[in-house]
């Protein structure tokens, strides 16, 4: 009796609706190739100890790729990474590319804002 | 702020909504879900929406444990399950019983299983009321041609009324009585038409002899079976196949009626691949013979 009430319930109904609406939308947009937005920080490694470098902290990047590959990338975690060995001393105009992502193949890197950064790397005395 | 942020983080990251627009089209399937489920909440006489829930469940799971057939073929059969739903909640079947009314809707007849029996009881009262009573049990052979039909009653079979008919002043006991295999009073007051009475119009025949003369011609065209019950018991009679038996007991005459109406069941069940048993012992002849 209590089960069947439970059953009726319109609060039940609603809950339900959410989770189905929510698992049809899941299921049907799996394969729908979609663009993300989003914030990554500029990282530097193999950097000597006496370097200081100065940099952007973060550049905004545009990818895209089928949703279900999107969710499996782990976006928040990942960094545009710069080789610090290939930098000279002074001012150093980088062009960023996908491969300072390390985006796996299926992601496509649409956008980088900016595509160019200015990198200063220093010498502490 | 922040409490933006890890909403915008949490969405992106374990909901898979990216933007804007990901949400209204979530918001699009939950409102048709909650639309969907409220009107199959609707029928309170089948658990429908329990039907619903445990389809998704299936197909949620699948999707989710990667049963990749099984997810194919809940998505492929969608329509199916869902037009069923649809074709089974009540008020879907209450519009089609509107719909229906503007037909002819035939009520439902209670057909009695020993209407036989009731008939031949009230033939028999009738008979010792000094009225001859000739029922003609119409198969699968239609009689349309070789009776007339003053009226048509189709009325199944109930003793009250078999006994006002057969006591009314209108009952004329030496017209026909016409009775489907069903159980159906079909009319009564029937009478041969031309085309058996013409066939014995050059012959010679006695009075008491020219029922059993047209029960002969009648029925070796057709399937029917004939009754006759006589206020002389002497002379009650069953005609079929074009053969008559005659000086036949009440009771004999029920069991081969009921005999003959089981042999044609058995006929067609045999046609139907539902028995091969060949022996049949309900043939008309082996009884005609005892």
């Amino acid at each position: 009796m209590i089960q069947s009430h439970l059953m009726l319930s319109r609060h039940f109904i609603k809950i339900n609706a959410c989770i189905v609406g929510y698992g049809i939308w899941i299921i049907f947009s799996q394969y729908q190739i979609i663009s993300h937005t989003m914030q990554i920080p500029l990282c530097f490694y193999k950097v000597d100890d006496n370097q200081i470098i100065i940099a952007p902290d973060n550049i905004i990047i545009d990818i895209s790729a089928p949703r279900k590959i999107l969710q499996k990338f782990d976006a928040y975690n990942s960094a545009i990474h710069i080789d610090a060995s290939t930098l000279d001393l002074g001012n150093n105009h980088v062009m960023l590319v996908k491969e300072n992502l390390f985006l796996p193949d299926e992601i496509n890197l649409i956008n980088l804002i900016p595509s160019h950064v200015q990198i200063q790397l220093q010498k502490v005395e | 702020m922040i409490v933006t942020e890890s909403m915008v983080y949490f969405a992106n990251k374990y909901l898979q909504i990216y933007s804007i627009t990901d949400s209204v089209e979530i918001l699009f399937f939950i409102v048709t879900t909650f639309k969907i489920s409220s009107w199959l909440n609707k029928d309170h006489t089948k658990p429908l929406l329990l039907y619903f829930y445990s389809y998704f469940a299936i197909l949620f799971s699948s999707f989710f444990f990667q049963l990749t057939t099984v997810y194919h073929v809940m998505l492929a059969t969608a329509p199916i399950y869902f037009v069923l739903l649809i074709v089974h909640h009540q008020k879907n079947l209450q519009k089609n019983f509107i719909i229906s009314k503007n037909r002819s809707l035939t009520p439902a007849t209670t057909v009695h299983k020993e209407w036989l029996e009731t008939l031949v009881r009230s033939c028999l009262i009738a008979s010792h009321h000094k009225k001859n009573v000739t029922c003609i049990i119409e198969q699968f052979d239609s009689l349309e041609t070789l009776i007339e039909k003053p009226f048509t009653l189709d009325i199944p079979i109930q003793k009250h009324i078999i006994d006002i008919l057969l006591e009314s002043v209108s009952y004329n006991d030496t017209k026909l009585i016409l009775v489907d295999r069903e159980g159906t009073l079909i009319s009564m007051n029937a009478s041969w038409s031309d085309l058996i009475t013409n066939e014995l119009i050059f012959n010679q025949i006695n009075e008491n002899q020219l029922q059993k003369e047209y029960a002969k011609i009648s029925t070796s065209k057709t399937d029917a079976i004939l009754l006759h019950i006589n206020s002389e018991i002497q002379h009650n009679f069953i005609a079929h196949q074009g053969k008559i038996i005659s000086n036949v007991t009440i009771d004999q005459a029920l069991k081969l009626i009921k005999n003959l109406l089981y042999k044609t069941d058995h006929k067609i069940s045999s046609l139907q691949g539902v028995n091969h048993d060949s022996k049949s012992p309900y043939a008309f002849s082996s009884l005609h013979k005892n």
